[in-house]
């Protein structure tokens, strides 16, 4: 029997013998040793160095984290603020395209062709001679030009659309012959998606902003422009010019007829060939000067057609935040569409393979199972650790 | 971590020495758990009492848990150190110092025995090693052999349990488990041993 000695509670049952030399072997297993050099000793010096404090061990409540964990800290800073900084930059990727297209479908409003255009020609304040500048003979003397402004106008303008044939056409017969309007030049290329139309058109000046708006109605405008060159300048030029000239010839046809009998044949037919160029320059200068007014008088209009797949919508008018809200919503009905794919996915396989996951779920606890119970003997379990 | 150190020479003279005194609690008149926390207060020679009282028992424990590896043991004890000094200002006293310096250098030691596999940790006796027994002591050899055959949770109920710092009460909150299953677990520990050791093991007066 075992004996329980004075403050001991052994209590083994061991049959030891007389001596309890059992017992004395297995306590000389683990029979206390003074190491070779203290290792508490070791052990405050590598707490010292790792913490590079001034001697003081144990955390007050008041105490700086040490220098790791300060490093952590501003780390996990800088990388929220980084995480941050990357949603804002998606969001706005996001937002500006549907701010973009917004803007773009509001950029070419459609435009009442009984109402007067944003952009309308100016006329000049009163131009009746340009508006009405008279076919001139070759050789009379034209009108005198009063104080107003001859401007020539010009515009330009670009379509799209599915039919461009048909666009072409009815381009070509905006120009009425009736009130002298003429197609200066046009072509027609390509077919198909590759079909393109460009047609130079001259029409009267007043009626410029009426045959813009039956251009527009052809297609969806693409590009406009309009502008205009001040020949007023150059109109006065020319007409003095002339007078000059005229001035020249009729001195010299002068000359000419009373000095034909007693001149010589030389001087006359050097007179000859003066009056010749004097005349040659004034036919010149008319016609740059009828060239001129006939600019004033006909606006040019460069029109140019191009394929556009869809047809032409009569486009409502539509503010930007109409257009952002519907790509918005049309974006969330495609996430949303997406989600249940991905949902619907996930419970396809789930389900499809469903005694596959029974059977290794099962195949795992059993096998859990019998390790913790071949280890039930031999195991040690680390006793949880205290404060 | 520290570095694993050689292991010291049997000539070594402090490997054979005498236990040094045994703990007093009552007897300086300071607890445990008074030097601690003068220590986290500051105090670094607190630890070096609580050093003076404890290193020596610790250090034998580790060398038998460890298989005699000196080199581990003296790594099991500095970090039951460094522990102790990181900790020393969160111990609520939830248990005895006592209590949970052991635990710290039991879980330091059933670390170390994993790291080195089945079998790794006790490498049996060896001549060389620190503690070993004189040469003519076939006795101590077949003990600490049979000991170190055992699976690892009798082997740590056997030198737990008859480590002269501890009793039985104090073995038990250590390994965190209830005086009789810790008896329990103690009978069959014995029971297999003396099935390792022989029958004839005391007869022969061995034991």
């Amino acid at each position: 029997m075992s004996t329980l000695h004075a403050g001991d509670d052994r209590d083994d049952g061991i049959v030891n013998g007389p001596d309890g030399t059992l017992r004395e072997r297995l306590a000389a297993l683990s029979e206390p040793r003074t190491p070779p050099e203290p290792i508490w000793k070791a052990a405050m010096a590598s707490q010292r160095a790792a913490r590079g404090s001034a001697g003081r061990f144990g955390r007050s409540a008041g105490a700086r984290r040490p220098v790791a964990a300060r490093r952590t800290v501003a780390a996990r800073r800088v990388m929220a603020a980084a995480a941050v900084l990357v949603l804002g930059g998606a969001t706005v990727a996001v937002i500006l395209p549907a701010l973009g297209k917004a803007r773009a479908s509001a950029r070419f409003p459609r435009v009442d062709s009984s109402a007067e255009p944003a952009f309308a020609l100016k006329r000049p304040p009163s131009s009746p001679a340009s508006a009405q500048v008279p076919r001139q003979d070759a050789g009379a003397s034209p009108a005198p030009l009063d104080s107003v402004r001859s401007v020539a106008r010009k515009a330009s303008i670009e379509l799209l659309s599915p039919d461009v044939r048909t666009a072409y056409v009815k381009a070509a017969a905006i120009a009425t012959d009736a009130l002298g309007e003429f197609v200066e030049n046009a072509s027609l290329t390509g077919d198909g998606a590759h079909a393109r139309g460009e047609l130079t058109l001259r029409l009267r000046q007043e009626r410029l902003t009426a045959a813009l708006n039956q251009v527009r109605e052809l297609g969806v405008v693409a590009a406009e422009s309009t502008g205009g060159v001040d020949v007023t300048d150059r109109l006065i030029d020319l007409d003095a010019t002339i007078r000059n000239e005229k001035q020249v010839e009729a001195e010299i046809l002068d000359l000419l007829n009373r000095r034909a009998k007693d001149a010589g044949l030389k001087d006359i037919v050097e007179l000859r060939n003066t009056l010749g160029e004097a005349r040659k320059r004034i036919e010149t200068l008319e016609a740059q000067r009828d060239n001129a007014a006939r600019s004033v008088r006909f606006a040019t209009v460069l029109v140019i057609i191009q394929h556009k797949d869809e047809p032409v919508p009569a486009a409502p008018q539509r503010s930007m935040g109409q257009v952002f809200s519907e790509q918005i919503t049309a974006a969330w009905h495609a996430g949303v569409g997406e989600l249940g794919a991905s949902l619907g996915w996930c419970v396809e396989v789930g389900l499809s393979r469903l005694p596959l996951w029974i059977g290794l779920g099962a195949a795992g606890l059993a096998g859990i199972g019998v390790v913790r119970r071949a280890a039930r003997w031999s195991l040690l379990e680390r006793p949880p650790a205290i404060g | 971590m520290p570095t694993a150190r050689s292991t010291p020479s049997p000539d070594d003279p402090t490997l054979h020495a005498e236990p040094p005194r045994a703990m007093a609690l009552a007897g300086d008149g300071v607890s445990d758990e008074a030097l601690l926390e003068r220590f986290a207060r500051g105090d670094a020679d607190a630890l070096g009492l609580l050093a003076e009282r404890y290193e020596a028992y610790l250090f034998g424990l580790a060398l038998a848990l460890l298989g005699r590896r000196g080199d581990l043991a003296r790594d099991a004890v500095q970090d039951t150190w460094v522990k102790v000094i990181r900790s020393a200002s969160r111990f609520r006293g939830q248990a005895a110092f006592k209590t949970w310096i052991y635990r710290i250098l039991l879980n330091r030691c059933i670390d170390l025995r994993a790291q080195r596999g089945p079998g790794g940790a006790h490498d049996g006796v060896d001549a060389s090693s620190p503690g070993h027994a004189p040469a003519n002591d076939h006795a101590h050899d077949a003990v600490a052999t049979a000991v170190a055959g055992l699976p690892d949770r009798p082997q740590v109920v056997l030198i737990l349990c008859y480590h002269r710092g501890l009793t039985h009460a104090q073995a038990a909150a250590v390994l965190d488990v209830p005086l009789g299953t810790l008896k329990s677990r103690l009978n069959a520990a014995l029971s297999a041993l003396r099935e390792r050791l022989g029958p004839g093991f005391e007869r022969k007066g061995l034991a």
